[in-house]
């Protein structure tokens, strides 16, 4: 055969075109506000950004990793709400605090088992059952606690989860990175998360390659469960106290975050890097605007408008390698 | 004789790239009216690309397109069917769920202030319907039709955008003979009315029927443009692949053993295939003949466990055995290269080499975490072994050729040490080159101790390759006969339901 004709390599960049651009993008955002605003660019504030969006980044990985299949969670957000009062309760019942929060992980990847369950043994739409689930789930927190917040959880749990390490440096933030980074190595490095762009990619083509589909798409669920678990323990260890209605609607934000970053809806294709990101510029973009005193129904329509551009840019990217 | 003919459609200097191939070299394509003008070459020469361009789905990045002597910009193949150029896609892309009628006019519906006149569109359509002699109304649902009614319809479609232009690609892949008769009258009907038709196929021998001229593309390069008259089949291949091809079967020796690998007894699926027996032994190709529909790829899905079937047993090297899903199938070494391998075979957008270690991931694994410098190598490896180009680990599959596709679909399960392999229709849409290296392959298969189940309806394919053959009809095995010098008669006379007992 003629080899000539293959010799053409794809410019080294494209690869890392997507996410490069989502990282700019929110490096432009930081340069933006700090001239806008004396008060962005300082240690402090940065912090704070940080830590406000560590419990959506925990759950947008969650969310990205159905979203790599090509289904989506609704219900990350009540599954929050029932992990946070059943935690707070235990907690404030007098349970271990280790023992109360692995129960808490596991209740997490319980409820994602029964998503995972009827989505992938049924073949229902995710979107469906989610959407189901998230009704029973919102509705079993509220009739648990009797739609009352669960208060006074003891220190011996806030002051650690919600403490600082090395009297600097927030809980949230640290939980937040070791799970950012345990989570990319486990997509990078281990089965479930090739399988989970495998599947996305093309389900019958990779049953038919001897994959589980079944199974493993339960067990994407279940990570998806134990993410919104350890979301719940971070926000949980902040707040000192748990509602029932808490997390309502944080699962637009993480598939705005995944969005952002690259994720397709269709499946298959996203990055963790893309996805933190994401997460990141959406905070940055709250903040900054608050620091400008932006009303926030101004600051509604800006983020509309940025999720917008972010799946443009997808859209003229995908154009190009046509 | 078709010499001062108008021309119509001239595609100049055509060249295009995409990621790792550069699929058009300064291609030209010159198209008169009222003729019909075959392009041939192998796959991945660089035909599909050439109708995208002209259809409006790619852009070019060098030459241009004048048409009607002026030279134009196709910005989409909605503004390409407006001008008058349509295409017949090899994938019909129409929507099943809606009748005939509607996807005939889909787009172009007749509307009363914005509300569709379905009385007009089915006067419409029925009209034309009638004018090409298509045996159905424009009001039966699409999805209940054949797929050569289907073909039907897109060409139905194509007239009522009132074509100059219309490229047919591979119209005749799926169709039988008396349907093929049926087009090739259509196709005249548009040649006399003026109608310049592309048009695009594997089968040469149509090509004599039909054709006025004939270019022949390979590797993204215009090799030739000529008469019809000026060549033959053979000088048409031999311009294809550049090379004459006199004997491209590989498989001269049977390496069969008498160890029996697999054994198939009384599968039944209700409805789909009755009572099937059979066995394959060590270093066999087994070949499986009959029409489509008559229940092999559906027998092979069951022994995969793709398929759940109702009774019958299958045994593995002498023990009963129970696979389930794919997954187990895999496990007890056996694999499956489907027929439909863009939809079934490997995952498009993923690279190369995650398509080729995909399904032994588990080989390359230490404690949950995957090696990426072992499944590298093992990439490395069979990309050479089999001659995988592009050579390139990172390209996504789908950007390959049929030919490589197929190889890496291989490759996937050579990784896994499959000792039985099923190749449902092998060489299905590949072109001569892309043929005999698959050949070639299997051959190295069986000779090195593994055993193919061959899934085949072509004919030269089935007796050239088979150490056995196995002929179905209508979910029963008709006939079983041997391989080495098996005559094309006794293979039909099965695959049409012959009994064995009139023999």
């Amino acid at each position: 055969m003629n080899n000539e004709r293959y010799i053409i390599k794809e410019p080294w960049y494209k690869k890392y075109a997507r996410t490069g651009s989502t990282i700019l993008s929110l490096l432009a955002l930081c340069v933006f506000f700090t001239i806008a605003t004396p008060d962005f660019l300082n240690a402090q504030n940065l912090m704070s950004i940080v830590r406000a969006c560590s419990v959506t980044i925990i759950m947008t990985m969650g969310m990205l990793i159905v979203i790599l299949t090509g289904g989506i969670d609704l219900s990350v957000g009540p599954i929050i709400a029932v992990v946070g009062v059943m935690l707070a309760t235990m907690l404030v019942g007098g349970m271990q605090p280790w023992l109360a929060v692995l129960l808490a992980l596991l209740l997490g990847c319980f409820m994602g088992l029964i998503n995972g369950f009827f989505v992938s043994v049924f073949k229902l739409q995710a979107f469906l059952v989610t959407l189901a689930t998230q009704t029973i789930f919102r509705g079993f927190s509220l009739l648990y606690t009797k739609g009352r917040p669960v208060p006074n959880v003891p220190s011996s749990f806030c002051s650690v989860v919600g403490g600082k390490l090395g009297g600097w440096l927030p809980m949230p933030v640290v939980i937040m990175i070791v799970s950012v980074i345990i989570f990319a190595l486990v997509v990078k490095y281990m089965k479930v998360g090739v399988y989970a762009y495998a599947i996305g990619s093309n389900e019958e083509a990779s049953r038919l390659s001897g994959i589980h589909v079944t199974k493993y798409k339960i067990y994407i669920y279940m990570i998806d469960g134990l993410l919104c678990a350890l979301a719940a323990v971070t926000m949980l260890g902040r707040l000192g106290a748990a509602e029932p209605t808490a997390a309502t609607g944080y699962e637009l934000n993480a598939i705005s975050a995944c969005a952002i970053g690259g994720a397709s809806l269709a499946g298959g294709k996203g990055s963790v890097m893309g996805a933190v990101i994401g997460a990141l510029i959406m905070q940055v973009l709250t903040n900054g605007m608050t620091l400008l005193n932006v009303q926030s129904y101004y600051q509604q329509i800006v983020t509309g408008i940025v999720i917008l551009i972010a799946v443009l840019i997808d859209r003229f990217m995908n154009r190009e390698t046509k | 004789m078709n010499e001062n003919r108008e021309v119509i459609l001239h595609l100049k200097n055509i060249s295009k790239s995409f990621p790792g191939v550069k699929a058009l070299r300064n291609v030209s394509l010159e198209v008169r009216k009222g003729e019909v003008h075959a392009l041939v070459g192998e796959n991945g020469a660089g035909k599909s690309t050439l109708l995208n361009i002209m259809k409006g789905i790619y852009t070019a990045d060098e030459g241009e397109i004048i048409y009607e002597d002026h030279p134009v910009t196709i910005k989409g193949p909605g503004h390409a069917s407006e001008i008058g150029i349509n295409m017949v896609h090899q994938e019909l892309n129409m929507v099943p769920e809606l009748t005939v009628g509607q996807n005939i006019l889909l787009g172009n519906e007749p509307v009363n202030v914005g509300i569709i006149n379905y009385k007009t569109l089915y006067e419409k359509c029925e009209r034309i319907l009638e004018e090409l002699g298509c045996p159905f109304g424009a009001a039966e649902k699409l999805g209940n039709l054949s797929v050569a009614n289907m073909q039907m319809t897109a060409i139905a479609r194509c007239l009522m955008r009132n074509s100059k232009v219309v490229a047919l690609d591979e119209p005749t892949a799926s169709l039988s003979e008396v349907e093929i008769q049926h087009l090739f009258t259509i196709i005249k009907k548009l040649k006399e009315a003026g109608t310049a038709v592309i048009y695009v196929s594997h089968r040469l021998e149509e090509l004599f029927k039909i054709a006025d001229r004939v270019t022949v593309f390979r590797d993204g390069e215009h090799i030739a443009t000529k008469n019809i008259g000026e060549v033959t089949r053979n000088s048409l291949v031999e311009l294809m692949v550049g090379r004459s091809v006199s004997e491209y079967m590989a498989h001269s020796k049977d390496y069969s053993t008498d160890e029996e690998v697999l054994r198939v007894e009384n599968l039944t699926s209700k409805g789909v295939f009755e009572n099937v027996s059979f066995s394959l032994k060590r270093g066999e190709i087994l070949g499986f003949s009959g029409l489509v529909g008559a229940g092999r790829t559906d027998v092979m899905r069951a022994v995969f466990g793709a398929d759940k079937y109702d009774s019958g047993e299958i045994f593995l090297n002498g023990q009963k055995t129970d696979i389930k899903s794919c997954e187990e199938a895999v496990k007890a070494g056996i694999a499956l290269l489907p027929e439909e391998r863009k939809a079934q075979g490997f995952i498009g957008g993923m690279s190369n080499s995650m398509n080729i270690n995909i399904s032994s991931l588990g080989k390359f694994m230490k404690a949950g975490v995957i090696n990426y410098r072992k499944t590298g190598a093992n990439t490395d490896h069979y990309i050479k072994e089999l001659k995988i180009t592009p050579p390139n680990p990172a390209v996504h599959t789908n950007n390959l050729s049929g030919g490589n596709q197929q190889k890496i679909v291989l490759a996937k399960w050579m990784s896994v040490n499959s000792q039985i392999i099923i190749f449902d229709e092998p060489t299905r849409g590949l072109d001569i080159g892309a043929k005999s290296e698959i050949y070639r392959l299997m051959d190295d298969f069986v000779k090195q101790g593994g055993s193919i189940i061959m899934v085949s309806s072509e004919l030269p394919e089935i007796l050239g390759m088979s150490d056995r053959i196995i002929v179905m009809y209508e979910g029963r095995i008709t006939g079983v006969l041997n391989g080495r010098g098996a005559a094309e008669a006794d293979v039909l006379h099965y695959a049409m339901g012959g009994d064995e007992t009139n023999e």
